[in-house]
């Protein structure tokens, strides 16, 4: 047993005796201060925290169990071991009604003081574990009822009026004439607004799918090479839109996976978004395809001249809330490609792999760039499609 | 003595409210920016009337939803 990290504060008016407790205490390994009295005793606990207190019962000043019940007042955690001779055990008896954790009787044996101290410290661990384990049961209850209340605003509340309000400012938009520079600046305005407002309450509505993501999978045989030139496709102009180059190659025309489609998808694209969003003006983004019949896996790369990972954050990146860094020195990332945001992104895409019972990797360089593996196995060509 | 939190990796109560706190200021700024706009155009059309109308309705709605949102009252371990 470990005493190292327990705090013992002895009161005995005697100093031969109380040396002699220090002594002995010292060998179990306990941190340990004195108090010649009661009164001194109650001053030091007020001014430091003390896990056991041991004390004699017969002292001047103030005696123990008085000493006792005013510990006990203030800090009930303290565990208090009383001290007392063969002739008042009763006063020892009438302690523990008090709250003493235990008796030791005069004089002391150190394997006695041993046993009674290795009990006293099972239970503070016990308590504390406890404690800890209410705490637990507290926050995960807190943070579910805050994930409850994000699904039904993303799902069912807060979609429905932003769509609204971005209607209508597109018929304000098309009603107005002769627009002055202001209105078409608050205009844009609240068109960036309404858009960054939107894209988030996706993400936290993609984090709380994320996390129910196997019940929702649906298997189905598909050609990938096709699917991630639709999703490239799409993002291709945001890439020419950031000035940064953007190529797919593949080895195959064709190649069948068989995993959920649409969680395939919504993979590539939040890796294409990720070495979008951390890849400046002037960078490269090349997204490869390469199957490996001896394997019998495909392997998708999505490579990019960005700002990296440092090393130490590579093990964090596919947590959810996780973001490498700012992206503050990217001037459109703000507001065109979700910079800021709230780093679900790579999460997802773990947990889509995990379902498709892939494997990812990732190797970085900051300053340098990423590359980001993802390992599918892939339906043999003589499986019926 | 220190009791080690065991729930260090899950998303925590301040994770989900930096992300209401998040959803709040970019409510702000809709609704300066909104208010702006209003007072810029100062509407002659009663359509574009209607249309900011309908605008502030909605986001009287949104600004109740993200108010109603629970407030965190304690502090990680």
């Amino acid at each position: 047993m470990n005493y190292h990290d327990f705090s013992l504060l002895i009161i005995e008016d005697e100093d031969l005796v109380r040396d002699s407790y220090v002594d002995m205490f010292e060998i179990l390994g306990f941190q340990i201060d004195v108090a010649e009295n009661g009164q001194v005793g109650l001053q030091k606990i007020a001014q430091k925290e003390y896990d056991i207190v041991i004390t004699d019962l017969n002292m001047p000043v103030m005696d123990g169990l008085e000493t006792l019940r005013r510990i006990k007042k203030k800090n009930p955690s303290i565990e208090v071991i009383v001290i007392t001779g063969f002739a008042t055990i009763e006063n020892a008896i009438n302690a523990m009604k008090e709250g003493a954790f235990d008796y030791i009787t005069k004089p002391i044996s150190l394997e006695h003081a041993r046993i009674v101290l290795t009990r006293c410290v099972q239970h503070i661990n016990e308590v504390n574990e406890n404690e800890a384990l209410r705490n637990l049961n507290a926050r995960l209850q807190h943070v579910n009822k805050l994930k409850d209340k994000f699904i039904t605003i993303t799902n069912h509340e807060l979609r429905t009026p932003l769509a609204v309000i971005k209607g209508y400012i597109d018929l304000i938009n098309i009603s107005l004439e002769n627009v002055s520079a202001e209105t078409d600046e608050y205009l844009q305005i609240v068109n960036n607004t309404l858009g960054e407002m939107i894209d988030l309450v996706e993400r936290m509505h993609n984090l709380s799918q994320a996390e129910n993501a196997t019940e929702r999978v649906y298997n189905e045989t598909f050609n990938m090479v096709r699917e991630i030139l639709e999703v490239a496709g799409g993002m291709k102009l945001m890439f020419l839109q950031r000035g940064i180059r953007f190529s797919v190659f593949s080895t195959e025309k064709e190649i069948q996976i068989n995993c959920d489609r649409n969680g395939f998808r919504r993979m590539i694209r939040e890796l294409l978004q990720n070495a979008l969003k951390f890849t400046e003006s002037g960078g490269e983004v090349k997204l490869r395809i390469k199957k490996d019949k001896v394997r019998g896996k495909v392997y998708i790369k999505v490579e990019d001249t960005g700002v990296g990972i440092p090393v130490d954050q590579l093990d964090a990146i596919f947590e959810p809330f996780y973001e490498v860094q700012d992206v503050m020195h990217h001037s459109t990332s703000k507001t065109e490609f979700m910079g800021g945001g709230i780093g679900v992104g790579l999460s997802i895409v773990r947990d889509v792999v995990e379902a498709a019972k892939g494997e990812i990797a990732v190797e970085s360089e900051p300053g340098l760039g990423s590359v980001f593996t993802v390992i599918l196995p892939f339906v043999k060509d003589d499986v019926t499609v | 003595m220190t009791v080690k939190n065991e729930t260090d990796n899950l998303p925590t109560v301040e994770d989900y409210q930096k992300l209401i706190e998040e959803l709040r200021v970019h409510l702000n700024v809709l609704n300066a920016s909104v208010f702006l706009l209003e007072e810029e155009m100062a509407p002659d059309s009663t359509q574009i009337h209607n249309y900011m109308s309908k605008i502030n309705n909605e986001l009287e709605v949104i600004r109740k939803m993200i108010a109603a949102t629970p407030k965190v009252t304690f502090q990680k371990n």
